[in-house]
């Protein structure tokens, strides 16, 4: 076994080169996890597992399809990887014999940018700001805003279905996709360009999109782009529930009002968002729940943690109410202002309170800062996560306050609306807790995710909106498909016949 | 075989499901009514190590035809959305949805112009051509779908405005059609009732203007109810590009489009015709015999309009809008029957000179025959 590894190490380092080809054990030891918080979890308390067998960095088409060739070849297990900011466990290696991680970040350059028809071509490895700002440079955008920008690539991007900040005015990214250029696990490459229909094109971008590297290694992209918006105008709002902020933002959606960017927080997320206000008479509350993404180092702050329900019960004290946040952008001023006076007038139906611009531009100056850091609530030996879930506007506020009540006393938890449309909307729980050592943790871990997940499917709501699937969701992800799991075997069998690309994901042994 | 079909008949028969056995052909087609059915269909089959088939082929041996649901139709006012059974005409359902202000859209024209059409008849044919590609076409509208699969157990999916749970396995089973699945329900996103729309119209002697006046709309994202353009040569009139926009009390929509439409040859003109005109106009454009498509991006319009020009020198021709989207478009362009071969092959040869950015397929019937064949045949085969 030993003697064939070293013998496929040999094939890469002649097909690659020897600085493209690692197996050692920093190398590795990076690879061995993407930011799923449960290997966080795990790495904190010193227990590593699923360590990669090789890294591989290819430059090209022709190298990956070598490299698919040999896997086929050699049985291997072939796991595409961009920046390893997924947070659920996508990129792990499960398989037991060798997993070899494809690392596409060389492959990032921009192929062509068509400014008459505003299509951008560009390769999987790119690094989503850089581009971002090449473009902006030119007068033009992408749209796509996730908050792991900074550390997440256009391949992990389509891989995982990823959702921007603006997806109100540019949708997600499965929405932007003129085109792909897949190799599939046989090694055949697909490029939708070539195809004649625009309609046919789109539906073979929609298997491969939100594939999590099971059917084959994204190697291109054809995306839509857009001319860089001269106009912007910011509002917030607060109003007294939950169910009046949702209340306006479905009207503002269902008359193409909404704007780029309109999120909703739970009382508990407005208090964190609104921040500068009230600062002396909850004090200590506000120090505790704003060291969520902050420095944790009181120890009171390190032990409340462990009395969730304390502190969810805290949190009802908080009457602040629930802020909304609404950017309008666009080249057209009169357009732009259009939608905000329109806007405002629906906040104002269910008596929201115009807080100005400042709640608005204060998110926009944070908007990209908590993605790639870490929550200090890790070194507490505590844990943090983050969950978005997705459903119709008849049951988002009852999957809201559903899943509130199973988990007050499991962990400490608040939620935003941050991804709206026309029938219906995503919300984004975060939810943190503590446990004294690793079995505790990764138990209650797993727990709060089963009973919010369990919740879910109860309400007929789609267990993720934008973070995908990885390892964290495959079991839910069985449930809520049913007969479905077939279906994924069909294009398993399809385009990876041999099962060597990104074993154990999607259903694949 | 035919023991194993005879038993499975008579059980089927046993349990009250209506179905017709033909030794000679060695088929039996089943026909549902009711969910209970499907399971009763199931139970037989699994025991014979059977599956079904939802379309008649030299390989099938069960035929079942689902008419379940057939009057089902549910309204989700909050959420802009219409769960119906796939056998529900689409005339009567756009009537239900705007007696409670809605409508399936101003998008779908040849749906919303047949009077028999069904939702299933309209699944069978999901790539029909919208007029608003902010609306996207079938399959970017359906929200949830129900139906039975070849092993007779049946499939649901989550009903939500967007996931990341995998592959679009709704944009599955419709590529892979009968193949791999019989749809008895669909939960469609609809839109409210505008009752404002007005048209503008736009008229230049060339094609290449009118696109380029779309293009500069679309480009910028400007959202227009919906475009139509056509060429008007048998009337010895210039091509017209139609523009439908939601007149609003604040806010002056057709300044913006006046304004942004690109107007170098465009000439505004006074409005010729009605929506229902413009429906049944492409309604019955698309049942032209002789045509063919031509999917350009706009980067490609200069070109396009250079080999239509020296291709129909002498010849009438005319051709239409089929769709448009963000960053493309298709034309379609209807050819006299005795020149068709040689007008098709000329295009042909012009257009593959600029392949990154014109395109030509011939329009035939069910536009899964433009799925590469490599593909297509992988997917069934593995349905199989």
């Amino acid at each position: 076994m030993e003697r064939d590894f070293y013998k496929i190490k040999k094939y890469f380092i002649s097909l690659l080169g020897e600085r493209w080809v690692s197996d050692n054990t920093k190398d590795t030891m990076y690879y061995n996890r993407d930011l799923w918080p449960r290997e966080i979890i795990a790495s904190k308390f010193g227990v590593f597992k699923n360590k990669p067998d090789l890294i591989l960095w290819p430059k090209n088409e022709e190298e990956i399809v070598n490299i698919i060739k040999i896997a086929n070849e050699h049985k291997l297990n072939i796991i595409p990887f961009g920046a390893g900011s997924g947070v659920c466990g996508a990129t792990l290696p499960l398989s037991q014999g060798h997993n070899i991680i494809v690392d596409t970040k060389r492959m990032n350059k921009i192929l062509n940018v068509d400014y008459q028809s505003l299509i951008l071509n560009v390769e999987a490895g790119a690094i989503g700001y850089p581009l971002e700002i090449q473009l902006n440079n030119k007068g033009f955008t992408i749209g796509h805003f996730p908050s792991s920008i900074y550390c997440s690539t256009v391949g992990g991007w389509l891989a995982s279905r990823s959702a921007g900040q603006e997806s109100s005015r540019y949708g997600k990214i499965e929405d932007m996709v003129v085109s792909l250029r897949v190799i599939t696990g046989h090694g055949e490459i697909i490029d939708t360009s070539e195809i004649v229909s625009s309609e046919i094109s789109g539906d073979l971008n929609q298997l491969f999109i939100g594939s999590e590297g099971t059917l084959g290694i994204i190697c291109s992209a054809g995306l839509s782009i857009n001319y860089l918006p001269k106009f912007k105008t910011y509002s917030s709002f607060i109003f007294k529930n939950i169910e009046q902020g949702l209340s306006a933002i479905r009207e503002m959606m269902q008359n193409d009002v909404g704007g780029s960017v309109i999120r909703l927080y739970d009382e508990l997320d407005s208090y964190i968002a609104l921040g500068h206000t009230k600062e002396k008479k909850e004090g200590l509350f506000k120090k505790y729940v704003e060291n969520l993404n902050g420095d944790f180092s009181d120890i009171f702050l390190k032990r409340i943690l462990s009395f969730p329900q304390l502190l969810n019960s805290l949190s009802q004290l908080i009457t602040q109410g629930c802020l909304l946040i609404v950017l309008h952008t666009g080249n057209e001023s009169e357009f732009v202002k259009y939608c905000q006076v329109k806007s405002h007038k629906i906040a104002e139906k269910y008596s929201g309170k115009n807080m100005g611009e400042e709640p608005a531009k204060k998110w926009e100056r944070n908007r990209y800062s908590i993605s790639y850091k870490q929550s200090k609530i890790f070194y507490a030996g505590g844990f943090v996560d983050t969950m978005e879930v997705a459903t119709t506007w008849d049951k988002v506020a009852e999957l809201y306050h559903e899943v509130k009540r199973v988990i007050q006393d499991k962990a400490f938890l608040m939620a935003h609306f941050s991804h709206a449309y026309q029938d219906g909307c995503s919300i984004y729980f975060t939810f943190a807790a503590k446990a004294n050592n690793y079995n505790d943790a990764i138990k209650r871990y797993e727990r709060i995710w089963k009973n919010i997940l369990d919740v879910v499917l109860g309400l007929k709501a789609t267990i993720s909106h934008h973070h995908g699937i990885g390892v964290s969701k495959l079991e839910h992800l069985r449930k809520q498909l049913g007969e479905g799991t077939e279906l994924f075997k069909i294009l398993k069998r399809a385009f990876d016949p041999n099962n060597i690309m990104n074993k154990g994901k999607f259903f694949s042994e | 075989m035919d023991r194993v079909l005879n038993e499975v008949f008579k059980r089927l028969l046993d349990v009250g499901i209506q179905s017709h056995y033909s030794a000679t052909s060695q088929k039996i087609h089943i026909s549902v009514t009711k969910n209970d059915e499907i399971e009763k269909v199931r139970s037989i089959i699994k025991k014979f190590k059977l599956r079904l088939s939802f379309i008649d082929t030299a390989n099938s041996n069960i035929i079942l035809e689902n008419k379940i649901n057939e009057s089902k139709i549910l309204l989700n006012k909050e959420s802009s959305l219409l769960t119906v059974g796939v056998l529900y005409n689409i005339i009567e359902a756009e009537k239900f949805l705007n007696a409670h202000g809605f409508s399936i859209g101003y998008y779908f024209p040849p749906v919303l112009s047949s009077t028999e059409m069904t939702f299933a008849d309209w699944i069978k044919n999901f790539h029909i051509p919208s007029l608003n590609y902010y609306d996207k076409d079938l399959s970017g509208n359906i929200r949830g779908i129900k139906g039975i699969l070849p092993n007779g157990n049946t499939f649901e999916t989550i009903n939500a405005p967007r996931m990341a749970t995998g592959s679009d396995i709704v944009r599955l089973l419709l590529l892979a059609g009968q193949n791999l699945f019989s749809p008895f329900e669909i939960t469609l996103r609809i839109r409210p009732l505008k009752h404002n729309i007005k048209i503008l119209s736009f008229s230049s002697k060339r094609i290449k203007n009118l696109l380029s006046a779309l293009a500069s709309l679309a480009l910028k994202n400007i959202k227009i109810e919906f475009a139509t353009l056509y060429t008007r040569e048998d009337q010895h009139n210039d091509p017209m590009l139609e523009i439908g926009y939601n007149q609003d009390d604040i806010f002056d929509f057709m300044n913006w489009i006046v304004r942004t439409v690109n107007n170098e040859g465009v000439s505004l003109i006074n409005t010729l015709s009605e929506y229902d005109e413009i429906k049944m106009r492409l309604n019955n454009l698309i049942k032209h015999e002789y045509q063919i498509e031509i999917y350009a991006k706009y980067k490609g319009i200069g070109k396009l309009d250079e080999i239509l020009k020296s291709l129909f020198q002498n010849i009438r021709f005319n051709g239409y809008l089929y769709r448009y989207e963000k960053n493309s478009f298709s034309f379609r362009v209807i050819l006299p029957p005795n020149l068709y071969q040689q007008l098709k092959d000329n295009l042909i040869s012009e257009c593959s000179k600029y392949k990154e950015d014109i395109r030509i397929s011939e329009c035939t019937e069910g536009s899964k025959d433009q799925i590469p064949l490599s593909i297509y045949s992988k997917i069934i085969h593995s349905c199989l």
